[in-house]
């Protein structure tokens, strides 16, 4: 019975593992790249200066740009340049609906703090949109998509408790890695990546899912508030309802002063402590200001000072939670998110959501690589449906890091003044991914069907691929040394970590494709020479049976 | 702080390691015996006491909460450190588990 239960827990393991692998490849690598959403924005914008005026100067800029932009607003918001995840100073405001009712126009800006007036960089996704593609993918309509990642974040946890169950010797084998082993250093590895990081894979994966919550599971919601959209919106207000805000009076009053509402938020938190200002109903007699504070733990949530907007009182210091239901949701998104941690910390995260790739990359391969000896002895070459998974995990594995690298380049090559800019950004990434898919097929395709040259037709694939690969990525500092000012020769000796950061770490990342390709073309040579040596021996025994 | 803690981690877990038989003679190939009884217990407090060293750093570093995520994450990186040298250089990987927390240690110092 334990061994049956065992052997149906792998078949799950094995069977749901492969169906949504690549969504989860796509998802979790995408995602770790999310780590360093804002650096890569800021690659990704080189013209954007860096911020560099006072923390009143730059609120008193953000308030004169709003009273410009949206002085009868609903809501006014504005993010100080005063961590990583703000490297210039953002406003955005909310108008007043048209009608009752409805959701007024929204619009947002960066600013220069100095001159008060928009800066303006090339039209590019960014970081956010890779980022964003984690959870919400890309051309397909969103509920969809986060239905779909979704679907497949609970297959990723049915895939790491099923792990674990059939994983036997969990603590054994905890230190055991055998390379040149072949099905068996696979395993090994795709272990080793399993366990080393488990925490971190559980976390992910249980709190991914707790972020869409509310969307996959909307009866809970509707249990108690009813069902359908007014339901929601009650539920929504209540979950997130400001103690102090009031109606709008429409009685219009003068602000009172911003700065000094900040001088006793830092005076309060200490300097530097402060993350955003949060107007409502500016320029009316009810008028309310929360501002509030960095994230310095994984609770995902700021302390509050709220003052009257119109005579400057302080009325309330929040404290960051409330209950303590709220307070875990907040951590786990918090630790999730990770918006509080250094830079050694945020490396680590980095770090740990590259093992949760290469652990998903590791499972793929393994289920090829279990199935090749009896697929390549089958007389008319594998199966379709094995030379489709192979192909779809070359072209993913490789693949979608070679979309990435041409995501970065289209960055720098497309025209700057190309109306659809960003968007083409986009469609070169999955262009290039898509190509990668299917250049496997093709080449297997276009040749000989023999299992042997099956093999070395999927090892030619590989090799081109990481080639590919490397060059894709290595060359991406000399596009960027070409195409701007802020290269490695610059921004080394400026110490402008952000430019430097990423093309170091790109530049090794085509080093380590490199280094794969050449490991990949020494083991053909290998199996090769191995090949003909068989050969010549069964021809030199035949010969010694034919002669008396 | 945290190289410290890094260190810790890391020696202990090549501590614990070295308590299983396997690992003892990936590192020493010449003692073709199990690693004897008294000195794999010895190992094994060892490691434990390391591990938990390398967790107080974290914590004494970044306070309790996000010392204890930092925790995790260089759990992660030591643990696959150790596992990646075993096999391609354990004397390397054994030796670098004494050396480190010391080295380490006066870094901190001079820091």
């Amino acid at each position: 019975m334990k061994a049956g239960f065992r052997q149906s827990m792998a078949w799950v393991h094995t069977w749901g593992g492969l169906l949504v692998g690549w969504v989860l490849f796509f998802m979790f690598l995408t995602g770790t790249l999310g780590y360093f959403d804002t650096e890569i924005d800021r690659w990704m914008k080189p013209e954007l200066p860096v911020a560099h005026a006072s923390l009143a100067d730059t609120v008193l800029a953000a308030q004169q740009r709003l009273e410009q932009q949206a002085p009868v607003a609903e809501r006014w918001f504005i993010s100080p340049p005063t961590n990583r995840d703000a490297p210039n100073l953002r406003i955005f405001w909310q108008m007043l609906p048209a009608e009752e009712g409805g959701r007024g126009k929204r619009g947002n800006e960066i600013l220069d703090s100095q001159t008060a007036l928009p800066v303006t960089a090339r039209a590019s996704g960014g970081g956010q949109t890779l980022y964003q593609m984690h959870y919400a993918l890309h051309y397909l309509p969103i509920n969809f998509a986060y239905w779909l990642v979704g679907i497949c974040s609970m297959f990723m946890l049915v895939a790491i408790i099923t792990g674990i169950i059939i994983h036997k010797k969990i603590f054994k084998d905890f230190f055991t890695f055998r390379p040149r082993k072949g099905q068996r250093s696979w395993l090994d590895m795709h272990n080793v990546l399993s366990v080393v990081a488990l925490p971190f894979h559980i976390m992910i994966t249980y709190s991914g899912l707790i972020f869409f919550a509310f969307t996959y599971m909307p009866l809970i919601v509707a249990s108690s508030y009813g069902l359908g959209e007014d339901g929601e919106r009650a539920f929504f207000d209540e979950l997130f309802a400001e103690e102090h805000k009031l109606d709008r009076a429409n009685i219009p009053a003068p602000m009172a002063s911003l700065t000094e509402m900040v001088r006793i938020a830092e005076k309060t938190w200490g300097e530097g402590q402060l993350r955003y200002l949060d107007i409502s109903h500016p320029n009316d007699a009810h008028a309310r200001v929360a501002i509030g504070s960095q994230l310095n733990s994984p609770l995902r949530a700021s302390g509050k000072l709220v003052f009257d907007g119109v005579s400057g009182k302080l009325l309330a210091n929040q404290a960051p939670t409330t209950s303590v239901p709220r307070a875990v949701r907040d951590t786990l998104l918090g630790l999730h998110e990770g918006l509080f941690a250094g830079p050694i910390l945020r490396w680590l995260y980095f770090f740990s959501g590259l093992l949760g790739t290469a652990m998903i990359a590791t499972g793929m391969i393994l289920w090829t690589v279990k199935r090749s000896p009896q697929q390549l002895k089958q007389a008319n070459g594998p199966d379709f449906g094995f030379r489709l998974v192979e192909s779809l995990n070359l072209g993913t594995i490789v693949g979608l890091p070679i979309g990435i690298a041409v995501y970065f380049w289209a960055n720098r090559l497309l025209p700057i003044t190309m109306e659809t800019r960003a968007a083409w950004e986009v469609h070169t990434l999955f262009l290039a991914w898509l190509a990668a898919m299917l250049y496997p097929l093709m080449l297997s395709k276009v040749r000989a069907k023999t299992a042997s040259t099956q093999t070395r037709l999927n090892f030619t694939a590989w090799i081109h691929e990481s080639w590919a690969a490397a060059a894709a990525f290595a060359l991406l500092p000399v596009i960027n040394a070409l195409t701007t000012d802020r290269h490695l020769l610059n921004s080394l000796p400026a110490g402008d970590w952000v430019f430097a950061g990423f093309d170091l770490t790109v530049l090794a990342v085509g080093l380590l494709f490199a280094y794969l390709a050449l490991k990949l073309q020494a083991r053909v040579q290998k199996h090769s020479r191995l090949a003909e040596f068989a050969n010549r021996s069964t021809r030199f025994a035949a010969t010694e049976e034919v002669m008396p | 702080m945290m190289l410290l803690a890094f260190a810790f981690l890391y020696s202990g877990f090549t501590s614990i390691c070295l308590a299983k038989s396997r690992h003892w003679q990936q590192v020493f190939p010449a003692q073709t015996l199990m690693v004897a009884a008294p000195i794999r217990k010895a190992l094994q407090i060892t490691g434990w006491l390391q591990l938990l060293l390398g967790a107080a750093c974290c914590v004494q570093a970044q306070g309790f909460a996000t010392g204890s995520v930092l925790l995790w994450g260089l759990v992660s990186t030591a643990a696959l450190l150790l596992i990646m040298l075993l096999p391609y250089a354990p004397r390397f990987a054994a030796g670098f588990a004494v050396a480190a927390p010391p080295l380490s240690a006066l870094v901190n110092v001079a820091l």
